[in-house]
């Protein structure tokens, strides 16, 4: 069994069923967790390129040749990732702010309802 | 209807995921023979402006960078002005947040239990021990300033639920502003004195003691106040709008 | 060794369904503490994956602040609701 082939499929399937969760929510609060889910799923891919069998963590404790270097996981794509998350959590709020102020002027948070009674304005 | 259409596209672009993944075509596909020289490797063997050491070893006093932690050196030291990016749109957050979810004016709070208001002063002590202790040792072991200001902004969700006074998101975004504009000024005093925004104008110090990485050391405090207070703002804003609505 | 792919095996299978659940989900409330599931679970592969830093940022802030946000959001918008059905 190959590990990076599991997880890159771990990290694709997040990504799909995050992607059907935004097309099918007729929710917003449920497009917000599915756009979530997606990003948990970008997060695994990018982590997973840097990852070997058998990886250390990137911290130097015991000393070691530069010409032979140990087996480090590649601490470039878990420093962006360390960014992504913290961003992910800045749009989750600010479009949860975004969702309570909606909800205040339409009084739901469901997306066809509003749509339809446009409709009937009109 | 819409679910089976939605399965559809999914189906399809999985197929699609699928074929590029095992493009078997020499330079293509996910599984690619690692390169022989990545730009990481000169990360971890701290040689990205000066010729690399021929060993690395704790306690190691010229190195380019003292950070023992790799990731931390790589986001606060060679790559600090996406972070310095990255702490501006939390700041964007916070302020569009606040311009949002304005201050009620019936705002009449919940009383907490018993349990909450005698325990959660004990608990938030420990947590912000806890956060503190994980920024000021970031660049020696796993953490920073990012999970240690989270830290401490669970911390402050704790005293939200149990205090249940009106929490003044003003005072988080002062302290907020005064550490982006530290941030900043470290910024040019590196310009000033080594010629480049943000470099290292305080030495490497020994590799893997407490007071070695200068540079990264009081960059990630000031991260980790600038986090906290962020995320304690948005979390005042949320608390404040919990009671009320539209009247 | 074969102990460790078994773990990462059952970890990526618990997260996809995780992940099915929270868009499959009969009320929003479920759908968020799945979220936090699936963060959690993820968490715990980061670590296994030789990232502590990012285990610990996804631990703190992808499934803790982000679900007590989510909480805050859901009790607010039931108490609109609930306000509606009175005035009906």
């Amino acid at each position: 069994m190959n590990l990076t082939v599991l997880l890159y499929f771990g990290g694709f399937s997040l990504i799909l069923t995050g992607f059907y969760g935004v097309l099918t929510g007729k929710n917003l609060i449920r497009v917000i967790l599915a756009l979530g889910i997606m990003e948990a799923g970008v997060n695994l891919l990018l982590v997973t390129t840097g990852f070997k069998p058998k990886a250390i963590p990137p911290i130097i404790v015991k000393s070691f040749k530069t010409l032979s270097l140990p087996n480090f996981a590649d601490p470039l794509p878990q420093a962006l990732v360390l960014t992504s998350i913290v961003i992910g959590f800045g749009i989750t709020a600010l479009s949860l702010a975004l969702i309570v102020k909606y909800n205040e002027e339409n009084g739901t948070i469901k997306m066809d309802e509003v749509e339809n009674s446009e409709e009937v304005v009109e | 209807m819409n679910k089976v259409a939605a399965l559809g596209v999914i189906v399809i672009l999985g197929i699609f995921i699928q074929m590029a993944l095992h493009d078997s075509n020499p330079g293509k596909g996910a599984f690619p023979e690692k390169s022989s020289s990545l730009v990481a490797d000169s990360y971890l063997t701290k040689s990205v402006s000066q010729k690399a050491p021929a060993e690395i070893s704790p306690g190691d006093t010229k190195l380019e960078n003292g950070a023992a932690n790799v990731v931390t050196s790589v986001v606060v030291d060679y790559r600090g002005f996406d972070t310095l990016g990255e702490v501006t749109i939390l700041f964007a957050v916070a302020a569009g947040i606040g311009l949002f979810l304005k201050k009620r004016p019936h705002f009449k709070p919940r009383q907490p239990g018993t349990i909450l208001k005698t325990l959660v002063p004990l608990a938030v002590f420990f947590i912000f021990i806890t956060g503190s202790y994980v920024f000021l040792h970031g660049h020696l072991t796993p953490g920073g300033g990012f999970p240690g200001g989270a830290m401490m902004a669970a911390g402050v969700v704790l005293l939200a639920l149990s205090i249940r006074k009106s929490m003044r998101s003003v005072f988080f975004k002062i302290l907020e502003s005064l550490a982006g504009i530290s941030f900043v000024a470290i910024g040019l005093i590196g310009l000033y004195t080594k010629g480049s925004f943000l470099q290292n104008f305080l030495g490497a110090g020994a590799l893997g003691n407490l007071y070695s990485a200068w540079l990264v050391m009081i960059l990630y405090f000031i991260i980790g106040i600038k986090v906290a207070a962020e995320l304690s703002s948005v979390i005042a804003d949320f608390d404040q709008m919990e009671e009320g609505g539209k009247q | 060794m074969i102990l460790y792919q078994i773990i990462v095996l059952v970890l990526v299978l618990v997260m996809i369904a995780g992940a099915v659940a929270v868009v499959t989900a009969p009320t929003n409330f479920s759908a968020v503490i799945m979220e936090g599931v699936v963060a959690l679970t993820l968490a715990l592969l980061f670590l296994l994956m030789a990232a502590p830093d990012v285990a610990i940022t996804q631990t703190v802030i992808a499934a803790g602040l982000s679900t007590a946000i989510f909480l805050w959001t859901l009790r607010r918008l039931e108490k609109v609701e609930r306000k509606e059905k009175n005035h009906e």
